[in-house]
């Protein structure tokens, strides 16, 4: 997108100012409205969708499959896939190892584990099918609810298989089936969700759109867990603003801070989308 | 009672009782759903297509200035299509790279069956850029595609001669079926047809399996009968949609 002189230095100022006047009347720390569904894909474990005002747009299947824990170097494989950008870009690489080293902390050890030998390995497979802004947020959101929504059929044969050999047997029943990562206590398990923040002169802005993307000076990537702890990575990113140098340490603590009074409402707003069913995107 | 899997199966396909394993007569199509102007923040012209347990969105960017030389054409539109399978779209998560032979086949032969329809000429020198995502896959990916396709462009208001429908066939001993599911498709001969309008004219013919002259007809003639029926449920979608926007307009 291409901006004339006049109205990046309209942005640029009303986003400078000490009370920041978002150019779409967001307050710093506001996502934009967003529109999702999850549950969808009766041939995965688990999906969602989500797309924002402006057109960007999301959707992420989860797929189990049995394998032999022991010849898999990692139980989650994260595949991101965006319209028109090559598989090995930097922004493909940067979005699909954050997820995967993040989502693999988070997990609880034992969620995917069957038995001694088998285990669940979980495919994750995010389609971006168009970003019109940087396609962190929508992903890692989409991934969060598809995360949710995964369901895995419950194991009706022997736990116990060091000595003889068992291949596993599941429920044929879907009404069985857990969600992932759900313990004895029914108690769920939250993915950690990252957020993309624009910096422009002293102030961050949650979510940016293409205009407060264009006048920024760098943007901040940071995870959060839905207890409202900041996980790592904590990292710098090209917005595609124009960047100047490093950032003053105040922006970072800000970012903090920042983050910690969206995580409530974030999470909050995606369980209730999460409680929803439906069977059709449209 | 022992069934040996074979005859199970065989049986499963097309009953004695005139059913076939969904419950379908011969001459049945799936569900057929879809929706346009899915995607109006992000496209031109966009579309949603429900075909059984297939599922399709297309978007549609257009005409517009285009990629390059070899994109450019003096004497019409550039029409390029990219279809991207979704690695859970099938039972078995699968991945399918992006340039494999199938899924540029694929492109090639719904670019060419829109070429049919699409008034190109009037948009000298300008691309229209079609991307189809498959969400879920389970027999028909090239008619479901071709549907999407069609909607969208309509939804983009790209002149057409008239819709493209495409619906598939096959034949099961002498009784043909009509608009197959993974399972038929993986054990009978079938074609696709693409028929403009409610002509008898093909913008589109594919098969790929070996099928006897004398079940040719009868499966091109129930295949064609399919088509016109999938035309007239995209129509009634366009028109609602249309209905939809003017009583929009009059509230304003």
């Amino acid at each position: 997108m291409k901006f004339s002189p006049a109205e990046i230095s309209y942005l640029r100022n009303s986003l400078e100012l000490p009370s920041p006047i978002r150019p779409d009347g967001r307050s710093s720390q506001q996502y934009r409205p967003l529109e999702a569904t999850t549950d969808f894909l009766p041939t995965a474990n688990g999906s969602a969708r989500v797309r924002t005002s402006d057109g960007g747009e999301c959707i992420v299947g989860v797929k189990a499959r049995v394998v032999k824990a022991a010849s898999e170097s990692s139980l989650i494989n994260i595949d991101v896939d965006i319209a028109g950008v090559r598989d090995d870009s930097s922004a493909v690489v940067l979005l699909s190892s954050t997820l995967q080293t993040a989502i693999q902390a988070s997990l609880p050890e034992n969620a995917l584990k069957l038995t001694d030998v088998y285990s669940f390995k979980l495919f994750i497979d995010a389609l971006v099918i168009s970003q019109p802004s940087n396609p962190f947020n929508i992903t890692s959101l989409a991934t969060y609810l598809a995360l949710k929504s995964t369901r895995l059929p419950k194991l009706v044969s022997a736990t116990d298989d060091a000595e003889a050999a068992e291949i596993p047997v599941f429920d044929d029943d879907w009404d069985q089936s857990t969600f992932l990562g759900q313990d004895e206590t029914r108690q769920k398990w939250s993915p950690p969700i990252f957020t993309v923040m624009a910096v422009v002169g002293n102030n961050l802005f949650v979510d940016p759109s293409v205009e407060e993307e264009f006048v920024s000076d760098a943007g901040i990537l940071a995870g959060w867990s839905a207890d409202g702890k900041v996980i790592a990575p904590i990292r710098i990113i090209d917005l595609g603003g124009k960047r100047n140098g490093g950032l003053k340490s105040t922006l970072i603590y800000k970012a903090y801070s920042l983050l910690q009074s969206t995580a409530p409402d974030v999470i909050e707003a995606l369980n209730a989308i999460g409680d929803q069913d439906s069977l059709s995107i449209f | 009672m022992i069934l040996d899997a074979d005859s199970f199966l065989e049986k499963c396909i097309y009953s004695p009782e005139g059913l076939r394993a969904d419950g379908r007569r011969w001459n049945e199509l799936r569900q057929f759903k879809c929706q346009i102007n899915t995607h109006a923040n992000s496209s031109d012209g966009s579309s949603y297509v429900e075909q059984g347990y297939s599922k399709v969105v297309c978007i549609v960017n257009g005409p517009k200035e285009p990629d390059g030389r070899s994109h450019t054409f003096l004497d019409k539109a550039c029409i390029s299509v990219e279809v991207n399978i979704a690695s859970f779209s099938t039972v078995d998560r699968k991945k399918v790279v992006r340039n494999n032979k199938r899924v540029q086949e694929l492109n090639t032969t719904i670019q060419r069956t829109l070429e049919e329809a699409v008034l190109s000429h009037l948009y000298p020198r300008t691309q229209i850029d079609i991307s189809i995502q498959v969400l879920q896959q389970d027999g028909g990916l090239l008619p479901t595609c071709v549907n999407a396709a069609t909607l969208a462009l309509i939804d983009a208001g790209i002149p057409m001669v008239d819709y493209v429908s495409a619906c598939s066939a096959g034949i099961y001993d002498t009784t043909p079926l009509l608009d197959l599911n993974t399972m038929e498709e993986n054990d009978l001969a079938f074609l696709t047809v693409g028929v403009i309008g409610k002509s008898d004219s093909l913008a589109l013919l594919m098969m790929e399996t070996r099928m006897s002259m004398d079940n040719l007809e009868p499966v091109m003639a129930i295949a064609i009968a399919g088509s016109h029926s999938i035309r007239d449920i995209m129509d009634r979608e366009v028109r609602r949609h249309g209905k939809q926007r003017l009583a929009k307009k009059g509230n304003m």
